[in-house]
Formats: structure tokens, sequence, C-alpha cells
């Protein structure tokens, strides 16, 4: 896959990370996309999405501290950079360049 | 660490091969964070239920990846490669040289150059894999491991009156695979202890 392509789970995610702003980590995130895009994603295809796009630098994370309720384990945080947020935007108005004048009444795409 | 009570934690031993990536100790705590959460909303049974499905369903992803499938493949290829004719050769462009540095009993030189290969063998399949598959050091042992026990089976199933040590000076024989692996583990060890050994955290916060 290009690089500046993003797939669908990957776009899912970065909007979920805009939305959740300073609260973006795993769990966070995955209950974003189980109530508002009904998507129940394992955390394990999360976080490998999260490493793709860390690579690509699209996102960055940092750790922070253990918690008790995690068992000792700490959270990692996720932020767009600001390529990622770019790329997002680029995404998002080609995709509504394309939904233009399509009409998606009655499960079907007519233009 | 602190216990989670009611957590099925053993179910996370199908999680071991990928304990070293660099995700799993947030995979760990997520799973505990829902736990609990699920705990407080469904009740203690109905969250384990939901927990060993998690497990599984992590199983799954972490599997299904291109990284995983190299990790299995390429250990799985060094197999074959010692217990095809090439390393066989590779014995035989050995063993002369040898028998200059160490004239004598030509039985002490044939297990010297053996034991030697299993090194060679051993030290460079766990320097390579580690190098180019870093973070799947787990699963690349377990796959050596599943590897040279099962040539070692085929060996005693297929020579079961043969002695316990090297079949024969160039085939491979039964102490060889086992030996090999011994190396490639201890080699792996090795490589990983480094980043093990990065100081851990166990404030609790909150």
């Amino acid at each position: 896959m290009n690089d500046r392509n993003l797939g669908s789970l990957e776009s899912l995610l970065m909007l979920a990370v805009l939305r959740l702003g300073e609260d973006a980590y795993g769990v966070s995130i995955r209950h974003e996309l189980l109530t508002v895009a009904k998507k129940d994603v394992a955390i394990g295809a999360i976080y490998t999405a999260f490493d793709r796009l860390e690579r690509k630098g699209f996102v960055e994370s940092w750790l922070g501290n253990p918690t008790a309720v995690r068992g000792g384990r700490a959270k990692r945080y996720y932020r767009l950079t600001p390529g990622g947020l770019k790329l997002l935007h680029e995404t998002q108005r080609a995709m509504q360049g394309l939904m233009i004048g399509l009409n998606f009444a009655g499960g079907n795409a007519n233009a | 660490m602190p216990k989670i009570a009611g957590a099925p934690k053993w179910m996370l031993l199908l999680l071991w091969p990928f304990k070293g990536e660099s995700c799993y100790p947030q995979i760990e705590g997520d799973l505990c964070e829902e736990f609990r959460y699920q705990e407080s909303k469904l009740g203690s049974a109905a969250a384990r239920r939901w927990y060993r499905r998690e497990v599984f369903r992590n199983l799954a992803s972490l599997t299904f990846r291109w990284t995983t499938f190299a990790a299995i493949a390429l250990p799985l290829f060094c197999v074959a490669l010692t217990s095809i004719h090439l390393f066989v050769h590779f014995l035989r462009f050995l063993f002369p040289i040898l028998q200059g540095l160490f004239p004598g009993d030509i039985t002490a030189q044939i297990r010297l150059l053996l034991f030697l290969s299993t090194i060679v063998a051993g030290l460079t399949f766990a320097v390579i894999c580690s190098i180019l598959l870093r973070g799947h050091e787990r699963m690349i042992r377990l796959v050596f491991a599943a590897g040279y026990l099962g040539l070692a089976t085929i060996h005693v199933i297929k020579y079961p009156t043969s002695t316990i040590f090297f079949r024969d000076p160039v085939g491979i024989g039964l102490m060889e695979p086992l030996l090999i692996l011994a190396w490639i583990w201890l080699g792996i060890i090795w490589i990983e202890r480094p980043r093990d050994r990065q100081p851990r955290i166990f404030q609790i916060s909150r």
C-alpha cells in the first residue's frame, strides 16, 4: 500500500484519535469505534494499525503512568502529527468530492 | 503487579509468542482495564467470557500479519536448511580443516566437528532471525523449538535403536537438532536481554 494512502481502519483510528483529543489511548479508542462507528475491533488490530501509522509518520505516541486498574501497565496515548492531520483532511476532501451527486437511498448508490 | 481478581489471566499464555512486541504491555493493560469495566457492567462470569473471547480475537489479529508469517517461515526455512544435504556438505568442508588442527582420534574429531557446527548454525540463525524480525523473538524461538523437536522425533522414529549421540559423521543425528536448538535459544535470549533490562515502572498511580 502506498504510504500516502489510508486504509479504512487507519482512517477510522485517526478520526477517533482526533475526536478523543488528549484521552486517545487503546481502550477509549476501541470504545469510540464501537459506540460511534459501530465497529468492534480487536485491541491487537488497533495497535497493529497504529504501529503502521506511526512508521508512516501520521501519528505519534507516548506512555502515560501505569495504573492499578490496568494491572500496573501504562497507557499509550496517541495524537496526530501535522502530516497525519493534513492527510486526513485530504482524504476527507477527496471522499466528499467523490460523494457529490451520489444517492445512497435504498441501499444502492446511484448518480 | 497487582492481581486482577477473577480474570482468567492464564489465557494470556496464548499470547506468549507476542510478548516481546512493543504493543504487548498495552494489550495486556487494555484487557485488564476493559475486564474491570465489563465486570462492573455484566458481572463476573460474563466478564470472564468476554476476556477469553478477546484473547482469542487478539491472538487471531496478531497472528494474521505478514511479520508473524515471516517469523514462522524464516525459522522453518533454517530448520529445513540444516536437514538437507547443503548442511552436510558444509560439514564435509569443515572436516579436513579440523583434522589439520586436531590430529588424532577420528571419532573425537567428528564429534567435535558436529558440536562446533551446531554452535555456528545455532548462533548464526539466532542472530539473523533476531535482527530481521525484531520483537518477534519469542515466536522465532517457538517455531525453532517445534521444528527441531520435530526433526529429533523423526530421528527417534526412523532409527529407534541408534545411539542418542550423533548418528554418523555427516548425517543428522538426534543430538544435533537439540544442540542447534539450544544454541538458538541461548543466542536469541542473549540478544533480547538488553531490551528486557529497560527499567520497569512499578509505581502505581491512581
